[in-house]
């Protein structure tokens, strides 16, 4: 029986450990775990939209907003020790709350189910505190996809850095993914998550979910072995 | 060896876990709320919250039942979501959830495996444990033909390793019926 298991074999029992808290990576306490790079998915879009800005609920002075849980997505990113990135472009992108992505081999036959109002991608770049600030909708599942997620990409002078994405944490559906399920790590897994928490002082609801962002790796070492 | 243990205690403090990143599984995993991480504790929370993956991972298509739980114990209709045991487990999840626990009494019995685990392994060395687990995973020597061929029983209900009973079914599992359109598969007969 080669496939894995519960406890899959040793290597993975002390690996999952192993690799995060448990080795020495050469970390001390200045030191930030780098975030797991992940997959870039079919859907990053092809055609960018007009309206690139960080507010992905409404699309240039349109009245009307996109579907979904309003969420202000907020984070820093970080080199691996806790530095700001100044001048890093962050892009996002995200299926609607209809499940439809704004790229033309997935928008085009679900014309009719794609939420029109839904901006689809964003950017935004950072300033010296490294920040980054988002307007979205809260993740849903997508077929194939039952973790909910959003992809991010970040570059810098048109390198890029990272490509990655965001889930939410302890999401019932993150256990049945396979993207999620190819990070085995403990940490890894901790890192790629955050909460999605109602702010209190909002009357509609909104959501707010903050998540650095922690360079870690060279970007060159992306593409190896972390397709799904 | 504890890349962030700063004094070399073996453990984790709050203190030295000083990505704020990491605050909500620290406090996930810190099961007797000591305010310290052992590795026993890290361990037990990977593998909590690994449970569904790792039956999702028995692959789509189902598979072939594994070697089978051992002896009477296994379930001979198999348990689909059943997870296979692992030393020292008290109650495996589907009887936790049989039993319908009251939010205090996982909370107690969480604690209670994190002592399991802390206990087992402070007896055990390092390369004693890994050897352990890599038996659970590979099955018992001798492998297949052990026990009957079939979806893994509940498994783990019994005691640790050693004694009768004990872990079962470390075999892949059936796919749930319906998941796929496939009904779960019997194994062919490996005796």
């Amino acid at each position: 029986m080669a496939a894995p298991l519960f406890v899959p074999n040793r290597r993975l029992f002390l690996g999952a450990l192993g690799a995060s808290f448990f080795t020495t990576r050469g970390l001390f306490a200045e030191h930030l775990f780098g975030t797991p790079r992940m997959t870039e998915g079919p859907f990053y879009p092809d055609q960018l939209p007009l309206d690139q800005d960080n507010d992905l609920i409404i699309i240039s002075d349109s009245l009307t907003p996109a579907v979904g849980e309003i969420t202000n997505l907020t984070g820093r990113i970080l080199d691996a020790k806790g530095q700001p990135l100044k001048n890093a472009l962050v892009e996002i992108w995200q299926c609607d709350a209809n499940q439809v992505y704004l790229h033309t081999s997935d928008s085009k036959p679900k014309a009719k189910q794609q939420d029109k109002n839904f901006q689809g991608y964003g950017k935004f770049e950072t300033a010296s505190t490294g920040e980054y600030k988002f307007r979205t909708i809260k993740p849903v599942p997508y077929p194939g996809r039952p973790a909910p997620h959003i992809h991010f990409k970040v570059s810098q002078n048109g390198h890029e850095l990272i490509t990655t994405q965001l889930m939410i944490r302890g999401h019932a559906g993150n256990l049945q993914d396979g993207v999620f399920a190819g990070i085995t790590d403990l940490v890894d897994r901790e890192l790629c998550q955050t909460d999605f928490k109602k702010v209190s002082d909002s009357k509609t609801g909104e959501l707010a979910a903050k998540w650095d962002v922690v360079i870690g790796r060279t970007p060159d070492e992306r593409d190896m072995g972390e397709h799904s | 060896m504890l890349a962030l243990d700063a004094n070399s205690d073996k453990k984790l403090s709050k203190d030295e876990v000083t990505d704020e990143r990491l605050q909500s599984l620290f406090e996930r995993a810190d099961t007797n709320k000591d305010g310290s991480l052992t590795k026993a504790e890290l361990t037990a929370i990977y593998k909590k919250e690994s449970a569904n993956l790792s039956q999702r991972r028995g692959g789509p298509g189902g598979g072939p039942g594994g070697p089978g739980g051992r002896g009477p114990r296994g379930n001979a209709q198999g348990h689909p979501g059943g997870p296979p045991g692992r030393p020292g487990e008290v109650l495996p999840e589907p009887v936790r959830e049989r039993l319908q626990l009251t939010e205090g009494q996982k909370k107690k019995l969480d604690a209670l495996q994190a002592d399991v685990d802390r206990r087992l392994e402070s007896i055990l060395e390092e390369e004693q444990m890994a050897t352990l687990v890599q038996m659970q995973s590979e099955g018992p020597p001798g492998g297949p033909g052990f026990g009957p061929p079939g979806g893994g029983g509940p498994g783990g209900f019994g005691p640790p390793p050693g004694g009768p009973g004990g872990p079962g079914g470390f075999g892949q599992r059936p796919g749930r019926p319906g998941e796929n359109g496939n009904p779960p598969q019997r194994p062919a007969a490996e005796e």
